[in-house]
């Protein structure tokens, strides 16, 4: 790891702080009058309901490497199944409706497109987020058509799915969700000490009374939150949790390619992370904040009850509270000791 | 009239001293830290003594 990276990984809590704090109040006071049920309501539905294990689905690379929807629907795993907003699409055209989404990002355009974004096309400005990236290939090539699919898609299965909504999340993303039809629960972002004089996460409890979660800094890791810690769940699988790029990803594919241009010029490589999985035998590449994300999961696995299985298949997620398991043996497990039957 | 100009007055003690390099490194630093918040994640992550809700007691929120 280069020195700028080492530095910018110390900066990040910071540095997100700067980023997100803003847009998460403004946006947090203009979703107050949409909040009804909040995480605590669904902790007290989902007491002894949907058995003792669920499936975070995260939206990385390994999603469309690996292809876990299709193993999960084959083996006829009826656990929960909770995905993050960024997953969202990948599920519902393979076929899987999922039980919890969650969402949690306060950006004010790009969110709404995991769900089918109604004001696509009447945006002006144009981004090129979704067209360089691998976070749903699908949604990069022939964005207006497969917007609309997604619209469609969202719409139609939207009744069926509890959305975990983060009070962060921008009033199009709420819009977005009430108008496919999704019950919504609520929480806020645990985003700083709430013991100290001017806790921005206090406030945001005094103004809504939604209770305040832990983020893990991403919606993934939100989403992991979710099972562990509202659905009470003790054994967890994730999928498509690689907080990183696969082996080979050239850096005009990576994330923060823009900015680390912009920033470093020439230098901007050298905020990219090679990180060797052992458990691969690949390196695969990450940026300050993913390396971030992944510091943040291994420190809450290792203070949560219960066991995480990373059926992922890829990434940089692993580590001692975490166990390394291919995700048809997790199923296998799980399917057998429920009774279930592959479809 | 640059005789009535020149030292007619007295500074207070310790104020007009130059600092303007403290100044420019608190700007520079400020400026840099906000150009790079563009690197930074979705959410602040914050995690105490393993507390993963939180939710105010009456107690506290009294205090």
């Amino acid at each position: 790891m280069t020195p700028l990276a080492k530095r910018l990984i110390a900066r990040m809590s910071r540095l997100t702080a700067l980023r997100s704090s803003e847009r998460t109040l403004k946006n947090a006071t203009q979703n107050q009058s949409q909040i009804r049920l909040t995480i605590a309501d669904l902790a007290a539905q989902a007491q002894g309901r949907g058995g003792p294990s669920a499936i975070v689905i995260g939206a990385g690379p390994s999603l469309h490497r690996q292809h876990p929807v299709e193993n999960i629907l084959e083996s006829g795993y009826d656990g929960d199944i909770i995905a993050a907003d960024g997953a969202l699409g990948y599920c519902l055209r393979n076929g899987l409706v999922p039980d919890y989404l969650v969402t949690l990002d306060p950006h004010p355009a790009r969110v709404c497109r995991w769900f089918g974004d109604p004001e696509l096309e009447s945006r002006q400005e144009q981004d090129d987020y979704f067209r360089r990236q691998d976070l749903d290939p699908h949604l990069g090539i022939n964005e207006l058509q497969h917007n609309r699919e997604l619209i469609e898609l969202v719409n139609r299965h939207g009744p069926s799915i509890k959305a975990i909504m983060c009070t962060s999340v921008a009033p199009n993303v709420t819009r977005r969700c009430l108008d496919a039809g999704m019950e919504l629960y609520w929480w806020n972002p645990l985003m700083d000490d709430v013991t100290r004089p001017g806790s921005l996460a206090r406030a945001l409890y005094r103004m809504n009374r939604a209770p305040c979660m832990v983020s893990g800094g991403n919606v993934g890791a939100a989403a992991w939150v979710v099972a562990s810690q509202v659905l009470a769940k003790r054994e967890i699988a994730v999928v498509g949790m690689d907080f990183s790029y696969p082996p080979g990803t050239p850096i005009e594919r990576t994330q923060y390619f823009t900015e680390l241009i912009e920033l470093f010029g020439p230098r901007a490589q050298d905020a990219i992370i090679p990180v060797v999985n052992p458990h691969l035998r690949e390196t695969w590449l990450t940026d300050p904040a993913y390396h971030w994300y992944r510091d943040a999961f291994l420190e809450m696995t290792a203070q949560a009850e219960g066991v995480t299985y990373n059926c992922t298949e890829g990434g940089i997620l692993f580590g001692r509270a975490i166990r390394w398991l291919p995700l048809d043996e997790f199923l296998s497990a799980r399917c057998a000791a429920a009774g279930t039957t592959a479809r | 009239m640059p005789k009535f100009l020149k030292g007619n007055y007295r500074l207070p003690k310790g104020k007009g001293r130059l600092t303007t390099g403290t100044t420019k490194k608190d700007l520079t630093q400020t400026l840099e830290e906000h150009a790079l918040a563009k690197l930074g994640g979705s959410m602040c992550f914050v995690m105490k003594k393993g507390t993963f809700i939180w939710t105010e007691t009456p107690k506290a929120a009294a205090e």
